[in-house]
C-alpha cells in the first residue's frame, strides 16, 4: 500500500529525516517509536503533505501513485488520513458541517454524488459510538473549547467518518488519560480490516498495549535504526532508548 | 473663503444646491433651523473637504469621489424604484418597520411601518418637531463632510421611543441612491432620542439602484437616555462605484447601553465615524467592526469614545479581512477625563492581509487623564494561521474552502454580537456564498 524509499526531509534548511525506508502493506498496524526530535513527528507531516518541509531525496509511492507529487487535500481525497498531535481549534465551524464537506470533498473525487442527509446522520450516529462522542460535541465549532482527550477522540471520529485507506496517528496518546486512551484505542481497533493501514507514532509503549502493532520501528537520528514485532516496545520500555543507541554504537564498533 | 480650502466641483456644486433650496423657501429663511444650515454651509465652504492634511483624514483621501458630476437635487425628485426593489434589498426574514429614503428623500410609499406604540416617527423634511433639529454640538468646524451634511440634509429621520417602551420590531433605514440615470449624491439626516429605560434596535442599509457613481452622506445624532438600550447595526455592501460617508454622534447616559455593529462587506469608499460621549455613570458602549473587502475597496473606521464620568465601559473590537489591493484604515480614540475614575476601556483591531497589495492603517489613540483606570488596546495583521490551513486540507477541503472557513472563523466573533438572528443569518450567508461550504 505504501512504500518509503530513502526518505530525506529538511525544514529550514535543517535535515530531520535522514534516509527513511519503510513498506506498509495493507491490513497492517505499524508502529513508530522514537525519542523526542528523532523525526517522527516530521515523518508525519511529510506524509500528509506538509509544505513547510522539503523533501530532498526519496521517494513516497502509495497505491502505486508518487505521493509527493499529490497536494495535501488531494492525498486525503485518495485515502490518507492524520490524526493530528495538536488538533486545531476553529471557531465558527461545527463538526458536523465540516465533516460533510470534507466528506463530501472525498466523495466528489471517487466520482459518487454528495451524501444523502439521512444517510449522512445515520453514518454519524454509528461513527460517533465508536469512539463514545457526545452529540453535543461535534455540534459545537471544531475543537473550540475541547479539552486535550476530547480533541483526540475527536479526530479518531473524523478518521471513522472518513474512512482513510492509511492512517496516520501522531503521538494520539499524548495528553490521554487512561479511560480516555482505551476509548480512543478501542475506536482504532473497531477500525482494523484487511483493507486498510495504519501508522501508530508513539513516544511511549503504553498505547501500544491497546492498539497493537504488527510491527514496530524505531526512528533515531531521522532513520529507523530497528525493526521488529510488538515485543520490541516491551524491550524499548524496559530498557530505554539508549538501549537503542549503545547497541548501535557497539554493533558499529564490532 | 480661506486660501487653505481645497476647490471643486462638487463645492461650487452643493453652494449651488443650497441657493437652489433657499429660493424654495418663501420667507422661511429666517427660522432657527435655517440659521443653522446657512452657518454650516459657510463652514463647509471655509473648511472644504477634508484632505490628508487633516490627522484625522490621514489615511483617507477623498480627491477620487469629490471629482464625479453627481446630481444633486434640493428637492425631491422623481424615482421609478418600486416596492420589488425594495423588498430585493431587505434580508430574508427580517420583520421589521421600513423607512426608505431616496437620495435622501424619504418615500412614504414604499415605507411601511406597523404603528408600535411608544414610537414616533417624524422626516425632517415634512414635519421637523420642535427641538428637533439638527443640533449644532456635532464636529462641524474641523470635519467639512459634517457641516456639508448639516447644510444640505434636507430630509431624514427624527425618531423617539417613549420612556420604557421595548421596541418588539426593529427599525431599518433603508438609503437608496438611483444612479440609473448618472452620478448622484445625498444627504440625510437621523435624530434618534431613546427615552429612559426604553429599548430599540436600528438597523442602516446602504443601497444603490443603478451603474452610476453614488455619494451619500448620512449624519445621525443619538440620545440614550438613563437605563434605554440602543443596538444600531450597519450593513454596508456596495459595489465599488458606490461612496458613503457616516458620522454618528452618541450620547449616553447613567447606566445606558449603545452596541454599535458595523458590517463593511464591500465599497469604493466607506467612512464610518463614530463618536460615543459617556455622560452619566455606568453606562456601556459597544462598537463593533466586521470589514471584508476584496479588489479597490476601502473602509475607514474611525472611532472616538469619551469617557466624561467615572464608572463607565467601553469595549471594541473592528475586524478585517483585505484581499487583492484592498485598503483597511482603523482610528479608535479613547479619552479618559480627569473626573472619569473607575473607567473600564479596551479596543482591538485584528486583521488578515490576504495579498501582497492589501493594505491596513491602524491607529490607536489613548488619552487618559485620570489614574484609577483600566484601559488596553492591541492591533494584530497577518496571514491565516498556516496550522490551521492545513488542517482543514488534510481532510480533502480545497485551499479556497479552507480559506472561506477561516474566514467565517475569524469573522463568527463579530457576527455573534448582531442582536438580531435573521441579520447574522444574512451577513454569514453573505460570507458563505461564494463556495457551497454551509456553515
Amino acid at each position: 500500500m505504501l512504500q518509503i524509499k530513502n526518505l530525506h526531509a529538511s525544514v529550514d534548511g535543517n535535515e530531520i529525516l535522514k534516509g527513511v525506508d519503510l513498506e506498509i502493506k495493507a491490513g497492517e498496524v505499524h508502529a513508530i517509536m522514537g525519542p523526542n526530535g528523532s523525526g517522527k513527528s516530521t515523518l508525519a507531516s511529510v506524509l500528509a503533505g506538509r509544505e513547510d518541509y522539503d523533501v530532498t531525496e526519496g521517494s513516497i509511492t502509495f497505491e502505486g501513485q508518487d505521493l509527493l507529487e499529490l497536494a495535501a487535500e488531494e492525498r486525503a481525497r485518495e485515502g490518507i488520513f492524520l490524526a493530528f498531535q495538536y488538533p486545531v481549534e476553529i471557531p465558527g465551524v461545527s463538526t458536523v458541517n465540516f465533516l460533510k464537506t470534507a466528506l463530501n470533498e472525498i466523495r466528489k473525487h471517487r466520482g459518487q454524488d454528495s451524501i444523502d442527509a439521512i444517510d449522512f446522520l445515520q453514518m454519524m450516529r454509528q461513527k460517533m459510538s465508536l469512539v463514545e462522542i457526545d452529540e453535543k460535541l461535534i455540534k459545537r465549532s471544531l475543537n473550540e473549547g475541547f479539552s486535550g482527550g476530547e480533541k483526540k477522540r475527536n479526530e479518531i471520529f473524523q478518521m471513522a467518518m472518513l474512512e482513510p485507506k492509511f492512517a496516520v496517528l501522531d503521538e494520539t496518546d499524548s495528553g490521554l488519560d487512561i479511560d480516555a486512551l482505551r476509548i480512543v484505542a478501542g475506536g482504532v481497533n473497531k477500525l482494523r480490516s484487511l483493507n486498510n493501514s495504519f501508522l501508530v507514532i508513539t513516544h511511549y509503549q503504553r498505547l501500544l498495549e491497546y492498539i497493537v502493532p504488527d510491527y514496530v520501528h524505531v526512528l533515531s537520528g531521522g532513520k529507523i535504526v530497528k525493526s521488529g514485532g510488538k515485543d520490541l516496545a516491551l524491550e524499548l520500555e524496559e530498557k530505554g532508548y539508549d538501549w537503542v543507541r549503545t547497541e548501535l554504537t557497539a554493533d558499529a564498533e564490532a | 473663503m480661506s486660501a487653505s480650502a481645497p476647490e471643486t466641483d462638487l463645492t461650487a456644486k452643493v453652494v449651488a444646491a443650497f441657493k437652489q433650496y433657499e429660493q424654495t423657501l418663501n420667507g422661511a429663511a429666517e427660522t432657527p433651523l435655517h440659521a443653522i444650515r446657512r452657518s454650516a454651509l459657510d463652514q463647509f465652504v471655509q473648511l472644504g473637504f477634508p484632505t490628508p492634511r487633516n490627522e484625522e483624514w490621514k489615511y483617507t483621501n477623498v480627491a477620487p469621489i469629490t471629482r464625479r458630476d453627481y446630481r444633486l437635487a434640493a428637492q425631491p425628485q422623481a424615482t421609478d424604484i418600486n416596492a420589488e426593489f425594495v423588498r430585493s434589498l431587505v434580508p430574508a426574514g427580517l420583520d421589521a418597520d421600513l423607512l426608505v429614503f431616496v437620495d435622501g428623500w424619504y418615500k412614504a410609499d414604499l415605507s411601511s411601518l406597523s404603528a408600535q406604540a411608544g414610537l414616533e416617527i417624524h422626516n425632517l423634511g415634512a414635519s421637523a418637531p420642535h427641538g428637533a433639529q439638527p443640533a449644532q454640538q456635532l464636529a462641524a468646524d474641523t470635519d467639512g463632510f459634517v457641516a456639508l451634511n448639516t447644510a444640505l440634509a434636507l430630509d431624514g429621520a427624527i425618531i423617539t421611543v417613549r420612556a420604557g417602551v421595548e421596541l418588539a420590531r426593529p427599525i431599518l433605514l433603508l438609503y437608496i441612491s438611483d444612479v440609473q440615470a448618472g452620478d448622484a449624491m445625498s444627504a440625510l439626516r437621523c435624530v434618534v432620542h431613546l427615552e429612559a429605560n426604553a429599548k430599540a434596535q436600528f438597523i442602516e442599509l446602504n443601497a444603490a439602484r443603478g451603474d452610476g457613481h453614488s455619494l451619500q452622506s448620512r449624519v445621525a445624532e443619538m440620545r440614550v437616555a438613563q437605563g434605554a438600550r440602543l443596538d444600531h447595526i450597519m450593513l454596508q455592501n456596495q459595489a465599488a462605484q458606490n461612496y458613503q460617508h457616516n458620522y454618528t454622534r452618541v450620547d449616553q447616559e447613567r447606566d445606558s447601553l449603545y452596541r454599535n455593529v458595523v458590517a463593511a462587506l464591500g465599497g469604493g469608499f466607506v467612512r464610518n465615524d463614530l463618536s460615543i460621549a459617556l455622560n452619566g455613570e455606568g453606562a456601556h458602549a459597544d462598537m463593533f467592526g466586521l470589514s471584508m473587502l476584496n479588489d479597490r475597496e476601502f473602509v475607514d473606521n474611525h472611532t472616538l469614545v469619551d469617557h466624561r464620568v467615572p464608572n463607565c465601559t467601553s469595549n471594541e473590537l473592528y475586524k478585517g479581512i483585505y484581499d487583492d489591493r484592498s485598503v483597511g484604515v482603523f482610528n479608535g480614540k479613547i479619552i479618559v477625563r480627569p473626573d472619569a475614575q473607575k473607567t473600564n476601556a479596551f479596543q482591538s483591531n485584528r486583521n488578515v492581509l490576504l495579498s501582497d497589495g492589501a493594505t491596513i492603517n491602524t491607529k490607536p489613540q489613548l488619552e487618559i487623564f485620570a489614574d484609577d483606570v483600566k484601559c488596553s488596546h492591541g492591533a494584530t495583521s497577518g496571514q491565516f494561521d498556516a496550522d490551521a490551513l492545513f488542517y482543514l486540507r488534510s481532510r480533502g477541503l480545497s485551499t479556497e474552502a479552507a480559506r472561506t472557513i477561516l474566514m467565517h472563523a475569524f469573522a463568527v466573533e463579530v457576527l455573534d454580537q448582531v442582536p438580531v438572528e435573521a441579520l447574522r443569518l444574512h451577513l454569514e450567508h453573505q460570507l458563505s456564498s461564494s463556495t457551497s461550504f454551509d456553515v
